[in-house]
């Protein structure tokens, strides 16, 4: 008997959440991070076309358990996916369509996962200068890569390389590892200090989100020509912009991220899009969040376009996830496990 | 009255030996078990329309090894929110926050002036003569943070004696999963000064087994606690009046276990507190002055090296107050002046403080040959750039000889903590106080027929409160006046008593609902509106019985703590629970000692629970403690 004793409710007369069978195809799952502590972490699962038939904590139908503490990011690797728990300390890799668990790989503080080949894949870690080296085939971890710095958040393979963010205020480095080996081939300079995730545009350009403003460093992008080393553009946001999680559309051409505010005001609080050619950072938002909210995360499905925005609302509570046309037309919402904050586009 | 029984009063326990009490408004001296309680007189003279628990002796010397969350989860129908082995505690009453929910050292504020919450858990009830719950509000008498209730924290009052006397009292006691504890005291009472000392050590591993998400058992890891603490008082009677100074100094090491939904935890806390108090109080023919003044430094300081975290906090407080009381034909008024200064150090170096400064009084009145008392209290503070207004009126008003129905409408606030306006990053200097209005009505009935006698006491109540403060954030986490919540519910308690023969036989119960839910929101698609706040049970339970005979003695008790809602949208639950206890107890008396022996057995029926949510508390487990207690 689980000494837990939690249960799950629903609610009834808000927006509906049945626990309908999980969609397998043409779906968006949510990683819903729960809030820190409470172990009420969370897998939401919707049909990329309509939020009927939508799944607030699919892992836990799949699976008759919760996730854990924290889910960070979800990652395919081959015919399952890998899901990052941060504060369990796991990751779990579940069956892609039926997310049934098949296996727990004990990795301290995992954050995101860049696969290289079906046997190595690395994974960011919190509180460490180290990447964690792990075989989703064989369910393990079997190294470890040092890094100069600590806390490697956003990765990104890209050829035989894999980009490494180093979320340190010291650090304004971005690293480029041998995704064989793991070395520190090549380490390229930013606009801004505390690299936070690195993207690459439809024409090969590397893309660096620096900053924490919470710390006082201002954040920045920079972008960079990889086979060359050389900074082609840098821009920087003015101090107290707190900019986070950063998505491409499906052209890879325009850049989508949250910017944040607690203070409850609406000044650069809200979603902002730039295209990758602009010369300047954009002054008013794609979607602008409301007084006392803000947003937690934002991605663009490659197959329709289509921006979906989580709002965490405080993480006392359940988000939301609110879907736009790229012109910015509101289309619908529906409502996920506590604190929504990175999406997966299967 | 004649001025001269208020010093009297001052120091009278407001209790009756029984479970429930607060039968008349005007409590006369009471010494229990030839120990003297120090006592405000507040609540017991100028607050006769409010419900008011006390713990009887009984089950004070039944809990005094223990803390006073231990006391509180498993006697009084009240929530307590432990955050697992060796995590803090603290309570909330009537569906108001911790941060509302006051908790008084004879009259001091002991919240913690950074957190805004007191740990419970830190309290030791063998520091402590009289515990009492206060429920509803009492602002204008007690002040910010007297929103759903209070705990009443009575020191035993070193006494005097004409005679000259002396007591030691020692004990020795040790428990499943590595606890062991010691304790010292003694009093020395002299005609007109008299001393007394407590010494307390504890230490514990909690390594109970658990069952994991996995379903394997396993012991609970990085769970050692070391606490220990002493305490000294000392009381002078002279001319000039009665002074009286009390010393409470402690220290805890507590290291945080895993919760179930982590792999691995090397957390640790340590807790300093210093508390200092004077005070003196003299009885002249134009009324009675007192006067106190307490010093209380709280310091925490928290690492995880897994994580590489840490923190250091360290809060002063100073506390004082003058008051002046007097009472002339069955009108008793009451002026008083409390002032508060609270000051920390913020990780920049800098400092930040709040300073409180008030004026207050409340006057009662008594009618109809002491049927009828009915009380008025107004209190205008000043806190930094803020005022505020706190009006009340509350009455009791006996029906029949065994009944007493009574009233309280005062209105009751709560000022931001240091944290909340000045935490970095994310404090919020805009933040308001909650405030609201509290209404509650009770009933009070107690009898005796021949050998039996019963006692019970009910209340309902309503409260609500704008300004609410929440938190919420990411990176960082910042408060915010935001929602409105209402409290309504009711509470109450009875218990019945037998004498056979020589055996002393009784049975008590008690329960509350308490219904509290968001009523308003600012947050855009709050889903909170209309839902019950978190960690807020609706049905809460206790129940017990008792036998004594003789040298010994045996009681047993239930507690059921209702579900209780994870998130503020009610959509994760945590499961009821029921924990039942049993003590069972000998003194034997010799020629000026009574050697006692007090077993007792936590979970009788080893049922797994959490609290809060993913932290394992403990199964079955026992302890023994041995006692000794001289006095001549």
């Amino acid at each position: 008997m689980l000494c837990t004793g939690a249960c799950s409710k629903g609610d009834g007369g808000e927006t509906p959440m049945p626990e309908a069978p999980i969609p397998t195809t043409r779906r968006v799952l949510v990683a819903c991070e729960g809030s820190l502590g409470n172990g009420n972490a969370a897998l939401s699962v919707v049909p990329a076309t309509t939020d009927s038939g939508s799944v607030e904590d699919a892992y836990r139908s799949a699976n008759n358990q919760s996730i854990g503490d924290i889910l960070q990011s979800i990652t395919r690797i081959g015919d399952r996916l890998f899901l990052c728990v941060n504060n369990s300390d796991k990751i779990l890799a579940v069956g892609q369509a039926d997310l049934r668990l098949q296996g727990v790989i004990p990795v301290p503080k995992p954050r995101y996962i860049a696969p290289v080949s079906a046997t190595r894949a690395y994974v960011s870690t919190l509180f460490s200068n180290a990447l964690s080296v792990i075989d989703p085939q064989g369910g393990q971890q079997t190294g470890t890569v040092a890094l100069p710095y600590k806390n490697p958040e956003g990765l990104l393979v890209a050829g035989n390389r894999v980009y490494v963010c180093p979320f340190d205020t010291a650090c304004r480095l971005l690293y480029a590892l041998d995704a064989a080996t793991g070395a520190i081939a090549q380490s390229f300079p930013l606009a801004g200090a505390a690299p936070q995730e690195v993207l690459q545009d439809g024409a090969g350009r590397l893309w660096v989100l620096s900053g924490n403003d919470p710390q006082g460093v201002a954040g920045a992008w920079t972008c960079i020509n990889p086979a060359t080393g050389q900074v082609v553009q840098q821009l920087q946001f003015a101090q107290g912009i707190d900019a986070i999680r950063p998505a491409f559309n499906k052209t890879a051409d325009t850049l989508y991220w949250v910017q944040v505010a607690y203070d409850g005001t609406v000044a650069n609080n809200g979603i902002y899009r730039m295209p990758v050619n602009a010369a300047s950072l954009p002054a008013t938002p794609f979607v602008a969040a409301q007084p006392l909210q803000y947003f937690w995360g934002v991605g663009v499905d490659p197959r329709t376009g289509l921006i979906y925005i989580a709002d965490p609302k405080g993480f006392t509570q359940r988000g939301s996830v609110l879907v736009y046309t790229p012109q910015g037309t509101f289309l619908r919402s529906f409502r996920t496990g506590v604190g929504p904050g990175h999406f997966y586009f299967d | 009255m004649r001025p001269a029984a208020w010093g009297a009063l001052l120091l009278a326990c407001a209790c009756s030996p029984t479970y429930a009490q607060r039968t008349d408004s005007l409590q006369e001296v009471r010494i229990r078990s030839g120990r003297v309680v120090a006592g405000d007189g507040k609540t017991t003279v100028f607050a006769p329309g409010l419900r008011v628990v006390a713990a009887d002796s009984a089950v004070l010397a039944q809990y005094r090894r223990e803390s006073v969350a231990a006391l509180l989860s498993q006697q009084l129908p009240v929530f307590v929110k432990t955050y697992g082995t060796n995590g803090p505690a603290t309570v909330t009453f009537r569906g108001a926050s911790s941060a509302q929910s006051l908790v008084l050292w004879d009259g001091i504020p002991l919240q913690q002036a950074a957190l805004g919450v007191t740990d419970v858990s830190l309290l030791p009830v063998s520091f402590v003569g009289g515990v009492q719950v206060v429920y509803g509000g009492s602002a204008a008498l007690l002040g910010s943070g007297n929103v759903g209730g209070a705990l009443l924290l009575q020191s035993e009052v070193p006494r005097f004696d004409t005679g000259g006397s002396h007591t030691v009292e020692l004990a020795l006691g040790g428990g499943s999963f590595g606890r062991l504890n010691g304790f010292a005291g003694g009093q020395v009472s002299q005609r007109r000064s008299a001393y007394s000392w407590r010494l307390f050590g504890e230490r514990s591993a909690n390594d109970f087994p658990y069952q994991t998400a996995a379903g394997t058992t396993v012991r609970l890891a990085n769970s050692q606690l070391a606490w220990g603490g002493l305490q000294a008082a000392a009381r002078y009677q002279r001319r000039s009046g009665t002074w009286g100074t009390a010393v409470w100094l402690q220290a805890a090491d507590r290291h945080i276990p895993p919760a179930l939904f982590e792999g691995t935890s090397a957390k640790r806390q340590q807790d300093v507190a210093w508390r200092l108090r004077g005070d003196w109080q003299q009885q002249r023919s134009s009324g009675t002055w007192a006067a106190k003044l307490a010093y209380l430094y709280d310091g925490l300081r928290y690492d995880d090296s897994l994580s590489a975290q840490h923190s250091d906090l360290g809060v002063h407080k100073v506390f004082g107050e003058a008051a002046w009381r007097r009472s002339v034909r069955g009108w008793h008024l009451l002026l008083f002046m409390p002032v508060q200064v609270a000051a920390l150090q913020r990780p920049a170096g800098d400092w930040v403080t709040q300073t409180s400064v008030a004026a207050a009084g409340a006057l009662t009145r008594v009618f109809w040959a002491s049927r009828l008392t009915a009380s008025a209290s107004l209190r205008g503070e000043h806190i930094d750039d803020r005022q505020i207004l706190l009006p009340g009126v509350n009455a009791s008003l006996r029906v029949l000889p065994t009944v007493l129905i009574r009233g309280n409408v005062q209105r009751t606030y709560r000022a931001p903590t240091l944290n909340e306006r000045y935490y970095q990053p994310g404090g919020n200097p805009e933040l308001v106080p909650e405030q609201g209005w509290n209404v509650d009505a009770g009933l009070h009935w107690e009898a005796a027929a021949g050998p039996w006698r019963w006692v019970a006491d009910a209340a309902a109540f309503d409260r609500r409160i704008q300004n609410w403060i929440l938190w919420f954030g990411g990176s960082i986490w910042t408060p915010h006046n935001i929602a409105a919540v209402r409290s309504r519910g009711f509470d109450g308690d009875a218990a019945l008593y037998r004498t056979l023969g020589g055996t002393r036989i009784s049975l008590r119960g008690s329960a509350s609902y308490v219904d509290a839910r968001t009523v308003e929101s600012q947050l855009p698609g709050d889903g909170s509106v209309g839902k019950q706040i978190p960690y807020t049970p609706r049905w809460n339970a206790r129940t017990g019985f008792g036998v004594a005979r003789r040298f010994w003695s045996l009681d047993w008790s239930l507690a059921h703590t209702g579900e209780r809602y994870v998130t503020s949208d009610e959509s994760l639950a945590l499961l009821p629970y029921t924990t039942q206890q049993l003590a069972v107890s000998c003194s034997l008396p010799a020629r000026h000692a009574v050697w006692g022996v007090l077993a007792r057995c936590e979970n009788l029926t080893d049922v797994p629970y959490t609290v809060v949510s993913g932290r394992p508390a403990p199964g079955r487990s026992y302890s023994l403690t041995l006692s000794f207690r001289w006095a001549d």
